[in-house]
């Protein structure tokens, strides 16, 4: 998209004036300040009470969007074993190494770091609102990789050396992603401190 | 010399040899010419193989890694953010997305890209870092009371 | 895939065209601004294996500025190959030779060298004045901005605009100038 916006850029000094070897300054057409260090330190007076009601517009708006199902696709970015996935539903993602949960174990993502969807995104601090994004996944398979060949030689150095290594993949489907909290109400904070964060 | 026909097990000479080699041999089945008939050249282009293919592990991470940071890169310049200021905004924000998930939001989500600039212009603004290189400050950002 | 992603697919994959007017420019340091748009790096998209570079038309290459004595100390060596082939030759005299060559070749020395740098170079198109054909001007949708400022010269300035300058003090009347 950002892309697309790049076609827009006019051009109109060099399409119409073809010569401009002499004198003038092609670069003149682009306006931008090259002198950032005259730029006043940024400062505006915010009436607080205007400021509250467009945040709440904006929660308002998503909470909508949210309630009449039209948020479209959703994508999340969550923390998983060390890792973070982008993923949608349907995906299937491969977490590596030794991992607990069998197969069949229905899961709920819990470190959800970033919600997206077409046309709100929201982003955790580290993490969303506890009960706000809903990621459940199950583990469909607990399989080895190929084997991978460690081998190293040194020439003319009579050192050889090999070895034989596989490793334990967890294929996860992502059942749903949906967002089933309302936006910017926590819930009371109770159950949850056996978590580790 | 991979046998496809259970005439070729006969010609082998002894057990050992023919399996020790043939292990080899199915290494090298997609290489050209004697690399892969001849077991004394084989042998030499197997090791070879080998020995890139796990060097090639640890450079294929690097690569990757080298390719999340232009990404980044090129989604902060549309922007008009710089990276380092990018990353310590987005860290003083409380933003833990690694380099990984940010090049590809960079790549697949330019939106949702361009609100964690937005942020970061905001974030940085706020605590008076060095913005000097933004071209212009974001709009429609809405901050004081969520961030910080 | 709708008609409205396909457009979006064709417009992130499609090749721009850039202007960029070198007059004044150093070289070496438009070599690593040009590159970025030639290879494509600035984009998201970008990957090695992906064709997502554009197209940069390099406008009065004759008019570039080398930093310091670089015209007269800075030295292009080639070696025919045969004995005794070798040849050096200076910056101003490769520019009167060929006024793009020492843009081309400072673009093409800052990049790797690797099979994708000779089809990058195809994407570059330097001119040592302002005459673009048409067929290639008509392309052109973006022009780069220039990391240089070009100075304007005092005979550019009318002379109502000279008269008119402050001045500090007035020369003597029987002052000489030499």
């Amino acid at each position: 998209m950002s892309l697309l916006r790049q076609f827009c850029s006019k051009l109109a000094p060099i399409l119409v004036n073809n010569s401009v070897r002499s004198t003038q300054n092609v670069s003149a057409a682009i306006t931008t300040n090259r002198f950032f260090s005259n730029k006043p330190a940024p400062y505006e007076i915010v009436d607080p009470k205007i400021e509250k009601q467009e945040q709440q517009d904006i929660i308002k708006k998503v909470n909508e969007q949210v309630n009449a199902n039209q948020q479209g696709r959703i994508f999340a970015v969550v923390h998983l074993a060390g890792k973070q996935f982008k993923i949608t539903e349907g995906d299937v993602i491969v977490v590596e190494g030794y991992w607990p949960p069998g197969p069949g174990d229905k899961l709920k993502l819990d470190k959800v770091l970033m919600v997206g969807a077409k046309d709100f995104t929201l982003i955790g601090r580290p993490i969303v609102e506890d009960g706000l994004a809903n990621v459940t996944a199950t583990v469909i398979e607990k399989t080895l990789s190929h084997t991978k060949t460690d081998f190293k030689k040194k020439r003319r150095k009579q050192y050889k050396n090999i070895n034989f290594y596989r490793i334990q993949q967890t294929m996860l489907r992502i059942n749903t992603i949906d967002l089933s909290g309302k936006l910017n109400n926590p819930p009371d904070v109770t159950g949850t401190e056996h978590r580790i964060l | 010399m991979v046998f496809t026909t259970a005439v070729n097990f006969i010609r082998s000479r002894g057990p050992d040899e023919f399996w020790r080699k043939r292990k080899i041999f199915k290494l090298a089945a997609h290489f050209q010419g004697r690399k892969r008939n001849c077991y004394s050249i084989t042998i030499r282009y197997v090791h070879r193989a080998l020995v890139y293919a796990t060097k090639g592990r640890k450079l294929k991470k690097v690569d990757m890694a080298n390719l999340w940071e232009q990404r980044i890169l090129s989604g902060c310049e549309q922007h008009g953010v710089t990276y380092p200021l990018f990353k310590e905004s987005l860290s003083r924000s409380g933003v833990m997305l690694n380099r990984k998930t940010l090049a590809d939001l960079a790549c697949w989500e330019p939106q949702s890209f361009k609100a964690l600039t937005d942020i970061a212009q905001a974030r940085a603004a706020q605590d008076g870092l060095n913005v000097s290189k933004s071209l212009e400050p974001p709009s429609g950002v809405v901050t004081r009371g969520m961030i910080k | 895939m709708s008609s409205l992603k396909r457009v979006q697919q064709w417009a992130t994959f499609a090749r721009i065209w850039h202007i960029y007017d070198a007059s004044w420019q150093n070289p070496f340091q438009s070599a690593g601004l040009l590159k970025k748009y030639l290879m494509g790096t600035y984009k998201p998209i970008y990957h090695p294996l992906n064709d997502c570079g554009d197209h940069v038309v390099v406008i009065n290459s004759g008019d570039i500025a080398l930093p310091g004595d670089e015209w007269k100390k800075r030295v292009y060596f080639h070696h025919t190959g045969y004995p005794r082939g070798a040849s050096w030759t200076l910056a101003w005299q490769l520019h009167k030779k060929d006024p793009t060559l020492v843009l081309k070749k400072a673009v093409y020395n800052s990049m790797d060298g690797n099979l994708q740098r000779r089809y990058t170079m195809e994407r570059l198109h330097i001119y040592p004045d302002a005459n673009v054909p048409a067929d290639i001007m008509k392309n052109i949708s973006n022009q780069l901005a220039t990391p240089r400022e070009v100075p304007k010269r005092l005979d550019h300035y009318s002379e109502k605009e000279v008269e008119e300058f402050p001045k500090i003090m007035d020369y003597p009347k029987n002052y000489i100038l030499r």
